[in-house]
Order: structure tokens, then C-alpha cells, then sequence
């Protein structure tokens, strides 16, 4: 299957368009623990990030379906788990009106070869708020899909930070929909590729109501012979007037035989927007290393430094202080 | 952006396989500043001719590469496309 399709296509020859996906279709339920509580909601057709070739993994996915009620704020963790070779499962989140909602989803326990498959689908009513924070805590070995579709009315907010420390292949859509006037959408993301890991992301932001605002930052590394794909795409629909979109990837290249691909796209059909996008793609430069050797590190540790440097960014955005604590010692424990 | 029937996609794809190259890529997408707009009618342009003037801008880049004769020409072209653009 094809998955993570940019939404304006570029030349075949790049192979930049989409990625084909092996995966099994035939998926245990996913293994979570937290206080994410199954309850009665409205099933929501919400376009995702990955596309829907993809659906055919998560048919028969089990769905756990939470309603947040007006006006109340929850903080709420889920670790997700995989107990057999392929796994998968559907979160879908109702936010109604006015209320507010912290989110920590960690990627845990998914022995080696494991295939875990994570859709979440989340409806921001009037001027909901949501966090995300997605944190991938995996054994090395495993492969990672993660879909997010998203539908955010007037006023509503979604924040989505996501950490991929290097320990295994991820495939990553994310596609958030501004319907409504006023709402917001930011996203910082950072990453680190190692050995022969492969790194696939697609972030799709439509902007289609007034005045919405989107902002997407991806912080990343490149070590051996990892190999990244970065699609991000702002798109200002007619009837989007005073909209604007930021995005902006930096990417540390520190393996001979890394490949950094970036496709930043706008699209626009409307006149009152303001859009920037922007990237960085280069290795350690030299001065920064003579700065580095002089205060005593050699390029090893140099490379060490900037690494979590790079994944800190995100990570000290969580404000959860002992998740926080848990991913900074797990990012150690990667490092050495 | 000038007008609301126009569109513009940019698709900037960047491969970069080696950690000895520094590539950066940066765009920026917009319709042109109401504040420059008055400053320039403020000193006593028409709009017309501030708009003209804002957009000569963008492509000075260019025009300040050629030959005289044709910068003046290509400036000419855009004040000519730009007549009737307001209103």
C-alpha cells in the first residue's frame, strides 16, 4: 500500500511522492494502560495524515473512543504496547466545547521485528484545547505507524509535540483540518536517525477557516546510513483570508551514508496570507567543532552534544516533569 | 499575491546525501504590505504606481543583472502589466 501522499505531487524520478508500506493486515489489539476509558462517542470521519490506503490496517482495529465533556481539563497517559508481531488500534477523541485536554502517549514494550499501528482521530469542537505528546520508547528493531487526523472548529487549539529517538522505522502522517475561524494548530517534532533506520513523515495542514494560524517545526539528526523523508504542506484554501503558516526543518547530517530528503510545501489560493517556509540541511560546521575541541570535547562527544541538543528542544516541552524525566533518560540511555 | 484568482504551490524538494554539503531553502508567500502601500502614497504615488513600484522590486534581483536597455524595457513590462490592476 501507498501511504503518507503529498497533497501536490512532484516529479515520479524523486520518489518523494509517497512511500510504499509492507505491513500486515492481519493486527492483534493493541496493549494500553491509562486512563483513557472506553466510552460512547460518535464515530468521526476525519481524514489522516498517512492517507486512506492506510485504512486497511486499522478496519478492524479496536476503537477507544473518549468524549471530554464542556469545560473540564484533563490531564490523561496512555502507553501503548505491543504483545504480539503486529498489533494495532484506533484512538478517537471527542472534545467538546470549551474543554481542554493534556494528552502523553508513549510507544512502549514492542519486542523486536513488532509492527504497532496507532491511529488517532481527535474533533476539536469551539475553542477546545488539546496537547498531544507523542513519545516513542520502543525496544530497537520495531516499525512505528503513526496516523493523526484532526478537525479543529472556531477558536480550538491543537498542539502536537512528537520525540523519535532513533530505535526503529517510523511512518508518521499527521493531516489537521482548520475548519473554523481562529483555530490553531503547532507542531514540533524531533528526531534522530541511526544504523539503517528509516524515517517517513507526511504533515498535511489545510487551512480553511479565517484567520488560522499553523506552525510546524521539525529539529532532527542523521547519523550511519538512517535515511529520512520530510513532506510538510501548508495549504491557504479559498476563504482562508488573514490565515498564516509557518514551517521550518533543521536537519544535522552526521553519517557518510545518511540520506535527508525535505519537501516543504505551500500551496495557495488565497490572496490575504502570509506563509514562510524554510529549511537547513548541513553537517557540524567547522568552527563549531574548534569551539566544541576548545572547551575540551572531541568530535564524538561533539556529536553527542548537538544530538541531544536537538531532541531536548521537544522534550522540555512536554510539561509532565516525570515523563520528561523518563524521556531524557531514555534519550541517555541511547546515547551512551 | 495580487489578486484572488491567482494560486501559487510551491514543491521545493531537497536530497542531500552527503554531511559535507549546507543547503537551505527558504519561501515566502504573501500579498504585498497595506503599510508600504501607504507609505508610497503617502509621498505622492498612486496606487497604481506604489503597487507597480513594490512589485518592480521583486524582480530587481534580476532586472539589475541586464543590460540597461532590457531592465528598462522589463521594468516597462511590469508597469504596463500592472496598469488597470487596481479597482
Amino acid at each position: 500500500m501507498r501511504i503518507n501522499r503529498l497533497p501536490a505531487t512532484t516529479y515520479r524520478h524523486l520518489k518523494m511522492n509517497d512511500v510504499d508500506l509492507q505491513w500486515p493486515l492481519q493486527n492483534a489489539p493493541l496493549h494500553s494502560e491509562g486512563a483513557f476509558v472506553s466510552c460512547e462517542a460518535l464515530p468521526l470521519d476525519i481524514p489522516t495524515g498517512a492517507g486512506t490506503e492506510a485504512d486497511s490496517i486499522f478496519e478492524k482495529a479496536i476503537v477507544q473512543k473518549c468524549a471530554l465533556l464542556p469545560e473540564t481539563s484533563e490531564d490523561v497517559r496512555i502507553r501503548i504496547c505491543a504483545e504480539s508481531d503486529s498489533a494495532c488500534g484506533t484512538y478517537l477523541l471527542d472534545v467538546q466545547e470549551g474543554s481542554s485536554l493534556t494528552l502523553i502517549m508513549t510507544f512502549e514494550n514492542a519486542p523486536e521485528n513488532t509492527h504497532l499501528a496507532v491511529r488517532t482521530l481527535l474533533h476539536l469542537a469551539k475553542d477546545a484545547k488539546v496537547k498531544l505528546v507523542q513519545l516513542q520508547m520502543c525496544k530497537e528493531g520495531h516499525q512505528l505507524l503513526n496516523d493523526i487526523g484532526c478537525t479543529c472548529e472556531e477558536g480550538a487549539s491543537f498542539e502536537l509535540l512528537q520525540v523519535y529517538p532513533g530505535v526503529g522505522d517510523v511512518y508518521n502522517g499527521v493531516r489537521v483540518e482548520l475548519v473554523g475561524a481562529d483555530s490553531k494548530f503547532s507542531s514540533d517534532v524531533a528526531y534522530l536517525g541511526c544504523g539503517r533506520q528509516k524515517l517517513d513523515m507526511n504533515y498535511i495542514v489545510n487551512h480553511i477557516g479565517e484567520r488560522t494560524i499553523s506552525r510546524l517545526e521539525a529539529d532532527g539528526v542523521l547519523k550511519d546510513e538512517a535515511h529520512k523523508l520530510f513532506r510538510g504542506t501548508i495549504d491557504f484554501k479559498t476563504g482562508a483570508s488573514g490565515a498564516k503558516g509557518n514551517e521550518n526543518e533543521k536537519v544535522l547530517v552526521l553519517g557518510e551514508g545518511c540520506i535527508n530528503q525535505t519537501i516543504p510545501l505551500i500551496l495557495c489560493s488565497e490572496e490575504d496570507v502570509e506563509g514562510n517556509h524554510g529549511a537547513a540541511i548541513g553537517g557540524l560546521d567547522e568552527e563549531m567543532l574548534f569551539y566544541l575541541a576548545s572547551r575540551g570535547l572531541d568530535e564524538t562527544a561533539s556529536q553527542k552534544v548537538m544530538t541531544r541538543a536537538y531532541l531536548n528542544r521537544v522534550i522540555q516541552m512536554i510539561g509532565d516533569a516525570q515523563v520528561t524525566e523518563q524521556m531524557e533518560a531514555y534519550v541517555e540511555h541511547l546515547l551512551g | 499575491m495580487l489578486d484572488s484568482i491567482s494560486r501559487s504551490d510551491t514543491i521545493p524538494a531537497m536530497d542531500v546525501r552527503t554531511p559535507k554539503a549546507d543547503v537551505g531553502h527558504e519561501a515566502q508567500i504573501g500579498r504585498i504590505s497595506d503599510d508600504a502601500v501607504f507609505y508610497l502614497m503617502s509621498r505622492g504615488m498612486s496606487e497604481e504606481d506604489a503597487r507597480a513600484l513594490i512589485v518592480s522590486g521583486f524582480a530587481d534581483n534580476v532586472s539589475k543583472e541586464l543590460p540597461l536597455e532590457y531592465a528598462l524595457e522589463m521594468n516597462n513590462l511590469i508597469r504596463l502589466e500592472m496598469k488597470g490592476s487596481i479597482g
